[in-house]
């Protein structure tokens, strides 16, 4: 069976017609639970990002209280210094994620809320690759960082499990990131493609495909 | 204007348009429970861009554009539940076109319509969606966020394919 477009607008007029008939039957769902659920759609991003904000915030005081503690000690100093730099980081980005995130407007033209959105999972991306991964060795800095803080001199030389730990969380980042970095070999790739767990690789690149195609077409 | 009068107006511009919260969750949504659940969550963001809704603009357009951006968004999550839970084609599209069919040949064509509209990615179903529609091009193009010109191609190959498939 062929349909010219004739056919084609009479059978989509046929189903406009039968939606018409439903109309007053689902309408009245449309009050209710829906209107809170929008609300509430963006509150665990909002939550995790106010956290990973106020996580930042803990280790700019606690960086500047170890390097402000140790500027005579280069080891502690470095230390506080990564931890400040970390801190902020965590704080700026949490910040740039929270503020794509809540200005999304809905009544902005479908292709530039799609950038948008293929932006803030480009962030969002970028987020867990510069706060996350890192926490392979961060937790080992911030274990350094509240050595710095105590008025005791801190035994030199450096304790061996210190060294291991860092070269061991280094290799682990390394790792992520490379994990990571398969998102970046294009669409078609099936690395590229595969389960991240939380799908933010994948859908970034669905995203990503659909506004290649559709402005190029 | 008060909390009240606000509420008012919304009911009435979504009672005088309600056709386009259907006719965008009908093409997004594939089982009918999905279909008011998206229906919904349009009404609901609808609501929710209301304070913000210029009255001197269209309100059609306003209205395409937000149940358009909701029901993508709700298609690209959907994506990821529907791998492990698929529902099978031909049953999705009994179920969207048994209800009417008022003779076998319509049938067939709506069923055909509605194959070809699944198999869009999710741009091009809204291109699609306004096109059957009959809105205008300059109203497509504000929809969308492109230019009269690229709507004017677009829907060119778009009957070109829908000759070529159907």
């Amino acid at each position: 069976m062929t349909m010219d477009l004739d056919d084609i607008k009479s059978a989509w007029q046929t189903l406009d017609a039968r939606l018409a008939r439903q109309d007053a039957l689902q309408l009245e769902l449309l009050r209710g639970q829906k209107q809170a659920q929008a609300r509430r759609n963006l509150r665990p991003l909002l939550f995790g990002m106010a956290l990973q904000a106020m996580l930042g915030i803990g280790l700019v005081l606690l960086g500047v209280g170890c390097w402000h503690n140790n500027l005579d000690v280069p080891g502690l100093l470095a230390a506080g210094i990564a931890l400040h730099a970390f801190g902020i980081l965590h704080i700026a980005l949490a910040g740039i994620v929270s503020g794509l995130a809540t200005t999304l407007d809905y009544a902005l033209p479908v292709l530039a809320i799609q950038k948008r959105l293929r932006l803030l999972l480009r962030v969002q991306v970028l987020n867990s690759n510069l706060c996350g991964a890192p926490w392979w060795v961060l937790w080992v800095l911030v274990v350094i960082g509240f050595a710095g803080l105590s008025p005791e001199r801190v035994p030199a030389p450096t304790p061996t499990w210190i060294w291991i730990s860092l070269v061991i969380g280094t290799i682990g980042t390394l790792a992520t990131w490379l994990w990571a970095a398969r998102g970046t070999r294009g669409p078609r790739d099936p690395l590229a493609r595969m389960d991240d767990g939380a799908d933010g690789i994948r859908r970034s690149l669905r995203v990503y495909e659909d506004l290649e195609r559709f402005e190029r077409e | 204007m008060t909390g009240n009068d606000r509420h008012q107006a919304f009911s009435s511009v979504l009672q005088q348009h309600a056709g386009i919260v259907f006719k965008v969750a009908n093409t997004y949504a594939r089982l009918p429970e999905d279909r008011a659940d998206l229906a919904q969550e349009i009404a609901a963001q609808l609501w929710h861009a209301w304070p913000k809704y210029d009255t001197a603009r269209s309100v059609s357009t306003w209205m395409y554009r937000v149940a358009l951006n909701v029901a993508i968004s709700h298609v690209r999550v959907q994506a990821l539940r529907n791998r492990h839970d698929a529902v099978p084609l031909d049953e999705d599209l009994h179920d969207m076109a048994g209800a009417l069919a008022p003779d076998h040949e319509s049938e067939q064509h709506l069923r055909l319509l509605q194959a070809f509209i699944a198999r869009q990615p999710p741009l091009e179903r809204a291109l699609l969606l306004l096109y059957l529609d009959e809105r205008p091009q300059r109203e497509i193009a504000e929809i969308l966020g492109i230019s009269e010109a690229n709507v004017s191609t677009k829907i060119g190959r778009l009957k070109q394919r829908l000759r070529d498939e159907l």
